[in-house]
């Protein structure tokens, strides 16, 4: 009969949504299933996403559903807070390194959540982007997976503190856990690594970092969610106001030889998905997006249409090369030529939302025979050295959640000829 | 609705441009980076994105009847910030030069003198000149009864001879150049009528002087931002060769003026002589320039203008003149006047200098030089139409433009 | 066989701090007469585990862990040959409500009644066992319809591959030149479809059918039959499952008049253009000269509300590409490409820029008004709103319409709203039903024969459409849904895109036919019940063959019989149970799901009379959204009304109305639905669950009228599970609401 021969197993690098799916189609398929996950829990980008576009419908519903299918699926393994170091092999028979960080909370953790109230550190809160903060001890999101808390080895006071020890009726904490090495054996990889945000601080101009009301596109999603900083409540920073209006900044870094030569992708739809966010909250805010070309492709573009209808929404033509205070009023002024109109524009915004790009997840630190071959760009290119290492989603090219799926997805069915007889 | 205009891409002139410094022009994705963080762009009609625009389809007759080319002083901000490496500052530049090209009277003149290949016929010209002079000097003056001066240098080419040859060839190309100034004026005119823009906000004169003023105090040279020590360069060859026209005109004066009026001339000036003075920091100032603006282009960074030819000539004409003028007072006081090896070599000297000094003001019309009555007029034609404001500090400015709501880009992005 | 229950009451997570647990073993004992019922501070501990282990291999087949959401720690409570059942005390009463107090206990008590009912009611599934056929069916040879082909033969499958043209490679095959797919992105690549058909037909495992086309599919996963026909004759062969690859045809330009398309010979389509470039050289239609200026207009018919209104997503790329040939094949021509937006997203930025840097292509934002002939022959192109100036006109010689993509797909539920009424008409049976169904036939008159798939199945011949006639799956995590298990759409007919999308897209939908075929043979459910081994069970000697099931299934498994009886494909089935929330005679259940076993559940709960002044509200809540959600809340502490009893189901679109019935009869005072959003970005796993349970509850309202209840008692709700946070207040505003209403008359009798 077809299908993988038994035992044969599918490693994947990557706990994102590319990742989730990959492993969940691999093991449906009936692979064995490793994924290794650098974060404390599974869900990645998409986790911290308020909603997804065109739908506006939350990443939580189609991770629940995977993560069920996660949980109830025997054949799949998941390492969180562990990182590929080496690769070595070949097609069929692959061996890969992988070092497991440790959480400091074992399997007996029941998310009860005793231990956070006695714990004296607070830290900034990744999940939120440093927008909030956390104890050192920690449970990722509320619906994380695996539902256990973490201890943040660099904030915690370690055993000299040592509070929670006690306060676990589980004993699940060992502030002794020590970080350790795994080696696995699979007939096939697939890097589902992701990406990063592009890092707005080095755009000039643009006054990432400057001011409090400059935002980059992430950070918005945060501010939107019900499980962010603000309780989902669209705030200024700086003083946690409800703006009056708001200006998204198209191209942030993206499509520029100074920065991100590559266009971004998603960050057209983005801005668009967030300007419902705002208006949601706000219906009379005014809305600036200010962009080079609208992509919308495909269907998308009903989304578009759909937000053209809106009258204070208002689409310039023409790159922000701008932003900052009045020097009389102390108001956001975002610059930029009207190209359309030929007019120059100087425009106050209570809240600008630069719409970073996407770069590639640094993977410098995954040792391969042959090396991981880039394009230009710094993306994972689909044919790599080393026959039976496949790449899926925004490793390969910044792209949507649904593409990203079909990608996992096809990458299981080229694994697969690597689990033949 | 609006007659539609005609547009006919012109694919020489494309060419043209990106042969002459704006190789990159066709790189712009037309995202007005450029017109933004241009300092000295206007709230009204900002450049260059639009002028980008027009020259990657060859819009010529829009390119040279466009003042917005003369106010740009290629700070190259627009060129350091390009998120696709257009350059924007060169191709404006680019565009500049097109359009002396194109209202030079003659037109080959103004081709010859920007190309190295023609340099040699560039010089031969005005040695054949000065040579020809020479030859009619005893002549001339054995029929006018003119006895010849003892000075160094008034031995081998009279003053009279001297002024009578370079003011007429300079004058002439002036009338040239006024005839061109005014065709393009025209033309800009023309095209604000046709665009139902035009407006007058300023007296004629009003306007010259409220650019003169700008240029003395070369006050928008002080907004550029990656290329700030420009000014200090431009400032340096500005003041220095303004002094030593100052002086030569004075020296003309002192010679034929003041015997008229029964002052005695004190030509040749002493050392100590302001006007002596006044000449040799000119010269200094000249020369300082000259070297820092090669200094200034040589430099590699996106800030750094692309020059060529047309740039290059000029600068060296410049530095020439300094020099050779400097080697020739030197002389003037060592060498004896009466005949011998070291008056030849200065008079060879003094020779090139001479030809040096019809390189830059016979040939001014024509050659980069001609800026100074370009952007000048143009400023001028901005400021009669209200087009051209002395730029706004930005946060004042942007709060005025603010507070108009800008408009909701007509369904931009349209669907 | 009798069951043996057990019940076991976890201490920890405050569990213990805020119930009084051995009251709870005490009910179990009188009201149950359980045996065993034992308490511990930690079951999910390897000695909590090994206390229920040990029960189970003294016979204990049925036990009941009243501890945490079922949720969490699955595999700790998983023992070998019984069923598990799970009452969740931590999250739903503990964590959400106040401690040691008298509403929380009573809750935890009606929670462990449910459970200790469910637990009796519920089978362990068996599965069943259905012969299963192995080989994959892909309809359509070009770049998706080969890709899935290979993937699946290289992967071990065997494959038919059935293609209607004489040739394989589809539209792609057809053009010479294609947009670089992978680094660097920069010129134009040759054609590698040719490589890939060598390879098809090289694969020992890929059966192909060239210029052939599917008469009738019937059947179900794994057991497809298929009638193929090829010029007049037909066979038949078995298979389990399809992708369907059929691509993607040309908007039909002859719409497009107002570009000049028809008018002028010297305007043709992105195609045409193709089938030049093919030729190797690009002439004028009209004079066969070579155009010195050639134009290309963007989104012809695209983005367009009159033509379509979606983007066509590769026409930017395309034109980049006929420009970049055109240049090569003349380098004297001029090339000008009028757009609305350029949009070459990702790394194809790289192809935008390449285009730039030549100096004979000229590109400019525009509206496209019109092409007319000027004189010469040439074109004239009038465009608004140009970055040349408000309104332009540009001289061509030739115009090329880059024009869109439209799926070749067939609407099956069109066809079959158009067949049904053929039958109507055909009956002729006077009256309005007749007058409908003569206009619906006249209005759909333009589907007699466009089926591709042919499928025999009650609810259409081939893939319901999402949008604009693409079949596209309308879940962004899980694009390849399909509302017909075992049936897969791949490429550019399913959304427009290229070939590289094709490619990868026919791969993955290789896989998930893959999947079908090993999950079929275990008798398992596919996505999103993954593994689920029951399947419906109809007791048929009391249905009346009202169709509702066989209308309602949103995937289409019921078949009818000429009397309309519905025949069970168990491998179709995803079960939702929305069959079993349909049937009014109440017929269809599940061995762990039935009308019966949730109505004993909701009986089992202890109603206070009516002089307790404790109103009792049955919450019936989405297992997939809602029930997640409310185990959030509990996570973040927020409490809700104790007034209120919980019972998950597998979708609204599952709830038989009768349980509503039944809780007001047995004394509850409202009742909450809470299901995902439904509507056009309907969030519903099922498709249509809560929007069926809206259309039910409105008749459920109607009967409350006739009982003379106030219609408030029944309250539909939509929630998205990340809006946690909101469901403790929608219960609580509900109970205030049923307080002030008043108690429910019924209670008592």
């Amino acid at each position: 009969m077809s299908g993988p021969k038994a035992g044969s197993t599918v490693l994947v690098v990557g706990g994102g949504i590319s990742g989730i799916s990959a492993a969940v189609e691999a093991s449906e398929a009936g692979c064995e299933v490793v994924v290794v996950e650098k974060e404390a829990f599974l869900g990645g980008r998409v986790a911290r996403a308020h909603q997804y576009f065109p739908k506006l419908c939350p990443p939580q519903c189609g991770l629940e559903i995977n993560l069920r299918r996660f949980k109830s699926n025997p054949r799949i393994r998941a390492f969180t807070l562990a990182e590929v170091e080496r690769i070595t092999g070949g097609p069929g028979d692959f061996h890969v390194t992988v070092r497991q960080h440790p959480r400091f909370v074992n399997e007996k953790c029941t998310a009860c959540g005793a231990c956070v109230d006695v714990c004296p550190v607070e830290r900034p809160d990744a999940f939120n982007l440093g927008m909030s903060t956390t104890k050192a001890v920690y449970l990722p999101y509320e619906m994380a997976y695996p539902m256990r808390l973490a201890i943040d080895g660099n904030a915690c006071l370690g055993a000299e503190c040592g509070k929670c020890v006690p306060a676990c009726p589980f004993d699940a904490i060992e502030l002794g856990m020590e970080e350790r090495t795994l080696e696995i054996d699979a007939q096939a990889v697939i890097v589902a690594t992701g990406w990063d945000p592009y890092d707005a601080s080095g755009i000039e101009g643009l006054g990432f970092g400057t001011h409090p009301d400059i935002v980059t596109n992430v950070m918005m999603e945060r501010l939107a969610a019900p499980t962010g900083p603000t309780g989902g409540r669209i705030v200024r920073p700086s003083d946690g106001s409800a703006p009056g209006s708001v200006a998204f900044v198209q191209c942030a870094g993206s499509r520029d030889d100074n920065y991100l030569k590559h266009c971004s992708g998603v960050c057209c739809m983005g801005s668009l998905k967030q300007s419902r966010y705002v208006r949601e909250q706000f219906p009379d805010a005014d809305i600036w997006i200010f962009y080079i070309d609208i992509r919308a492709p495909g269907r998308l573009e009903d989304f578009y249409a759909a937000s053209q209808e809106d009258e204070k929404l208002h689409l310039v033509k023409g790159k922000v090369a701008r932003i900052g205070p009045d020097a009389a009023t102390g108001a956001l002024i975002v610059e930029a030529e009207d190209v359309l109109s030929g007019t120059r524009l100087s425009q106050a915004a209570d809240l600008v939302v630069l719409a970073t790009g996407i770069v590639p997840a640094d993977t410098s630190g995954i040792a391969v025979d042959g090396g991981l071959r880039k394009d230009e760009h710094g993306f994972l290119t689909r044919e790599q050295p080393l026959e039976g290492l496949l790449v899926a989603g925004c490793a390969a090219r910044p792209t949507d959640v649904a593409t990203c799926v079909r990608d996992a997805t096809s990458a299981v069915t080229k694994a697969l000829q690597f689990c033949q007889e | 609705m609006a007659e539609a205009v005609l547009v006919r891409p012109d694919r020489k002139f494309v060419d043209e441009i990106i042969a002459s410094g704006g190789g990159d022009l066709k790189r712009c994705m037309q995202c007005a980076n450029c017109s933004v963080v241009c300092e000295l762009s206007d709230g009204q009609h900002p450049f260059p994105r639009k002028e980008m625009a027009w020259a990657q389809w060859g819009l010529e007759d829009r390119l040279v009847s466009d003042p917005d080319i003369w106010l740009c002083h290629q700070c190259n901000d627009c060129s350091a910030h390009c998120p696709r490496g257009a350059r924007p500052g060169d191709v404006l530049a680019a565009l500049r030069r097109h359009t002396v090209a194109h209202y030079a009277i003659p037109r080959f003149l103004a081709r010859w003198v920007n190309q190295l290949g023609m340099l040699p016929v560039t010089f031969l010209i005005p040695v054949v000149v000065l040579a020809l002079a020479l030859l009619a000097r005893d002549p001339i003056a054995s029929a006018l009864g003119l006895e010849s001066e003892p000075a160094l240098y008034a031995e081998f080419f009279p003053h009279w001879l001297l002024i009578g040859l370079f003011g007429s060839l300079t004058t002439l190309s002036f009338v040239l150049a006024i005839v061109s100034l005014t065709r393009m004026w025209g033309d800009m005119r023309a095209a604000d009528v046709a665009a139902g823009r035009y407006k007058v906000a300023a007296g004629f004169l009003a306007s010259f002087l409220v650019a003169l003023k700008s240029i003395l105090a070369h006050d928008r040279f002080g907004f550029c931002q990656a290329q700030a020590p420009r000014r200090i360069s431009h400032l340096a060859l500005f003041y220095g060769f303004l002094a030593l026209f100052v002086v030569t005109i004075w020296a003309t004066i002192d010679l034929y003026l003041n015997p008229v009026l029964g002052i005695a001339p004190r030509y040749p000036f002493s050392l100590l002589h302001p006007m002596k003075v006044l000449a040799n920091v000119g010269g200094v100032a000249l020369v300082f320039g000259a070297v820092k603006v090669v200094r200034d282009r040589s430099r590699d960074d996106k800030g750094t203008p692309s020059s060529g030819a047309f740039d290059w000539t000029l600068v060296w004409v410049l530095l020439g003149v300094g020099l050779t003028g400097f080697a020739a007072e030197i002389f003037r006081f060592t060498v004896d006047p009466a005949a011998g090896a070291a008056r030849t070599l200065a008079w060879s000297v003094y020779f090139v200098h001479l030809v040096l000094v019809f390189q830059l003001l016979v040939y001014l019309p024509y050659s980069k030089f001609a800026h100074v009555l370009y952007r000048t007029v143009a400023m001028a034609y901005a400021e009669h139409t209200g087009r051209y404001r002395p730029v706004r500090k930005r946060s004042a400015g942007s709060a005025a433009l603010a507070a108009t709501p800008a408009r909701p880009a007509l369904g931009a992005g349209g669907s | 066989m009798e069951k043996k229950l057990a019940l076991y009451v976890c201490k920890g997570c405050d569990v213990g701090a805020s119930l009084d647990t051995a009251a709870l073993c005490a009910l179990a004992k009188e009201e149950f007469d359980l045996e065993i019922c034992r308490e511990h501070e930690c079951l999910c501990g390897d000695e909590g585990r090994e206390l229920i282990r040990k029960d189970v291999l003294d016979g204990v087949d049925a036990p009941v862990v009243a501890a945490c959401s079922p949720r969490f720690m699955a595999d700790a409570f998983t023992f070998d040959g019984c069923r598990t059942e799970r009452v969740n005390l931590r999250e739903h009463v503990v964590w959400s409500h106040e401690p040691n107090d008298e509403d929380t206990q009573m809750m935890a008590e009606d929670y462990v009644r449910m459970g200790i009912v469910r637990a009796q009611k519920a089978r362990l599934p068996e599965p069943f066992h259905e012969e299963i056929d192995d080989t994959l069916l892909v309809v359509g040879g070009g770049v998706a319809g080969m890709s899935a082909a290979l993937g699946a033969a290289r992967a071990g499958q065997d494959v038919v591959l059935v293609e209607k043209a004489e040739e394989l490679g589809g539209w792609m095959g057809k053009f010479s030149r294609h947009v670089p797919h992978r680094a660097p992105y920069r010129e134009p690549v040759p054609s590698d479809v040719d490589a890939r058909i060598t390879e098809v037909r090289a694969e020992s495992r890929i059966t192909v059918h060239t210029g052939t086309r599917i008469e009738r599919i019937s059947g179900q996963p794994g057991q497809f039959d298929v009638t193929l026909r090829r010029n007049g004759d037909s066979s038949s062969l078995r298979v389990g499952a399809i992708v369907q690859a059929t691509g993607w045809k040309p908007y039909d330009a002859t719409h497009l008049g107002h570009l000049g398309y028809g008018t002028s010979p010297n305007v043709i389509t992105n195609v045409q253009m193709e089938e030049q470039i093919a030729a190797g050289r690009i002439a004028r239609p009209g004079d066969g000269k070579a155009p010195r200026r050639i134009a290309f207009i963007q989104c012809a018919g695209s983005r367009d509300k009159e033509h379509l209104p979606y983007c066509s997503a590769v026409c930017c790329r395309v034109s980049i590409k006929h420009a970049l040939v055109a240049r090569e094949l003349d380098p004297e021509c001029e090339v000008y490409v009028l757009y609305k937006d350029i949009r070459t997203p990702g790394q194809y930025e790289d192809f935008y820029r390449r285009a730039q840097e030549d100096a004979g292509i000229f590109f400019t934002k525009a509206e496209v008004e019109g092409v007319e002939e000027a004189e010469g022959g040439a074109l004239r192109v009038v465009a608004n709103n140009t970055l040349l100036g408000e309104r332009i006109h540009i001289e061509a010689d030739l115009v090329v319409l880059a024009t869109g993509m439209v799926p070749a797909a067939a609407d099956g539920e069109a066809i079959r709203r158009y067949t049904d009424a053929k039958a109507v008409v055909a009956k002729g049976e006077a009256g309005a039903q007749l007058e409908a169904a003569k206009e619906t036939v006249e209005k759909l008159a333009h589907l007699e024969g466009s089926a591709i798939l042919n499928l025999d199945y009650r609810q259409g011949p081939d893939l319901p459409q999402l949008r604009y006639d693409f079949p596209d799956s309308h879940f962004i995590c899980f694009p390849y849904e399909s509302r017909r298990t075992g049936i897969y759409a791949a490429g550019a007919v399913r959304a427009p895109g290229d070939a590289e999308l094709a490619r990868e897209d026919g791969a993955g939908a290789a896989l998930k036919a893959m999947q079908v075929l090993r999950l079929a043979k275990d008798g398992a459910a596919v996505h999103p019940r993954w593994g689920d081994m029951s399947y419906p069970d109809f007791f048929m000697q009391r249905c009346t063959q009202c169709k509702r099931c066989t209308e309602e299934c949103p995937f289409g498994t019921l078949n009818e019989d000429a009397k309309g009886t519905p025949l069970l494909n168990p491998i179709r089935c995803r079960r939702c149970g929305i069959c079993l929330g349909a049937c009014p005679e109440r017929i269809i259940s599940f061995a762990d799901y039935s009308v019966d076993m949730i109505s004993s559940m909701i009986k089992a709960v202890h109603i206070p009379d009516e002089f307790d002044e404790k109103p009792r509200l049955l919450g019936l809540l989405c297992e997939n959204d809602a029930y997640p959600a409310l185990d959030t809340a509990g996570l973040a502490r927020i409490r809700h009304s104790a007034w209120i009893r919980f019972v998950p189901v597998r979708c609204l679109g599952s709830v038989n109305t009768v349980w509503i019935a039944d809780a007001l009869s047995r004394g509850f005072d409202g009742i909450l639905l809470i299901g995902c959003r439904s509507g056009d970005d309907y969030q519903c796993h099922f498709i249509r669950g809560s929007e069926l349970m809206e259309t039910r509850s409105g008749n459920v309202r109607e009967k409350l009228k006739q009982l003379a209840l106030e219609e408030e008692r029944v309250r539909l709700e939509q929630l998205p599970i990340n809006e946690f946070h909101r469901l403790p207040e929608i219960i609580n505003e509900f109970a205030e609401q049923i307080e002030e209403i008043g108690m429910n008359p019924f209670k008592g009798f």
